[in-house]
């Protein structure tokens, strides 16, 4: 039997969900970029229109699915695609954003509910310094949603990088009491 | 390398030295995480351990040394640095949350193997 276990990267419009994936998967990734045809187009080309994908085999016994979702509420039911399985959630944030984080506030808005369900990592990449004061602003934002996890800056075209926050997600699922039952995961 | 690795040694043996026992009156009581402290991850491996047991159940020192693997007296440290942080919550009627199952470990060592997990 083959599973597959799926880990979810969520945020803002280049928060870095295609390169968090590009980072850890063995296959190319599927990305769904667009030209932006609206206010976005001053800070960047394309945007994600839909699910980015990317895969970690597992050898004979599965594959761990990466899918990277944005994180307006229009978008909100792909979550509802990828939800069996899924283990826990990176929630990346543009942290040289011009508009600071006012994306962070929107995904948590959207996803307050599935932040309570699963584990997850609060990810700030691209940080121009003063990660302290970054970090610190972030907590505040988790704590006014009662939402309990760790904040970690990244550079997300570094593999290492992504590797602590999958490694976080696990050992919270792991010891945190929170791990899926066997019949959770989707066994193919 | 060497010198660096003595010397955070030397800091995290220093800081987790200079802390209280662990108190006897809430060493059995379960507590859960309020949030995570914003330098944890220069924490020592162990600790980062117990941070994770406790994000997402309420346990007791006794249950986290269990769960996490660690000497007690290792918990007593970390637990008091989190208390020194205001880190940590007493929740109401708590019950630890059960342990993961043979089909999550072995996707756990599975993942792990392959990315290079490290804790």
């Amino acid at each position: 039997m083959r599973t597959s276990a799926k880990l979810a990267f969520i945020g803002d419009p280049n928060a870095g969900k295609s390169t968090c994936i590009a980072a850890i998967s063995d296959i190319p990734p599927v990305v769904t970029d667009v030209g932006c045809t609206d206010d976005l187009a001053d800070v960047k080309q394309t945007t994600t229109a839909a699910l980015d994908y990317g895969e970690v085999g597992l050898g004979e016994q599965g594959r761990l699915l990466l899918y990277g979702l944005p994180c307006q509420a229009r978008f909100r039911f792909m979550f509802d695609v990828i939800r069996e399985g899924l283990l826990g959630i990176v929630l990346l944030v543009d942290a040289s954003a011009p508009h600071g984080l006012r994306g962070l506030e929107e995904t948590l808005e959207t996803y307050v509910r599935e932040l309570r369900e699963f584990p997850f990592v609060l990810a700030p990449n691209k940080s121009p310094g003063a990660d302290d004061a970054l970090k610190s602003r972030c907590l505040d934002l988790l704590r006014g949603h009662r939402l309990v996890a760790p904040i970690c800056t990244v550079d997300a075209r570094r593999k290492a990088d992504i590797v602590r926050l999958a490694e976080l997600i696990f050992l919270m699922l792991d010891l945190g009491g929170r791990a899926p039952a066997s019949g959770d995961l989707v066994w193919a | 390398m060497l010198d660096l690795l003595n010397e955070v040694g030397e800091e995290t043996s220093a800081a987790t030295e200079a802390m209280p026992p662990v108190e006897p009156s809430s060493a059995g009581e379960r507590q859960r995480l309020r949030h995570w402290p914003l330098g944890f991850e220069s924490w020592p491996a162990a600790w980062i351990r117990v941070l994770a047991a406790l994000s997402g159940s309420a346990l007791d020192a006794r249950e986290l040394a269990e769960r996490c693997d660690i000497a007690p007296a290792e918990v007593s440290r970390c637990l008091n640095a989190l208390r020194a942080l205001d880190a940590l919550d007493r929740p109401e009627a708590a019950r630890p949350a059960p342990a993961a199952d043979s089909g999550w470990r072995l996707i756990f060592h599975l993942v792990g193997r392959k990315l290079g997990f490290r804790t």
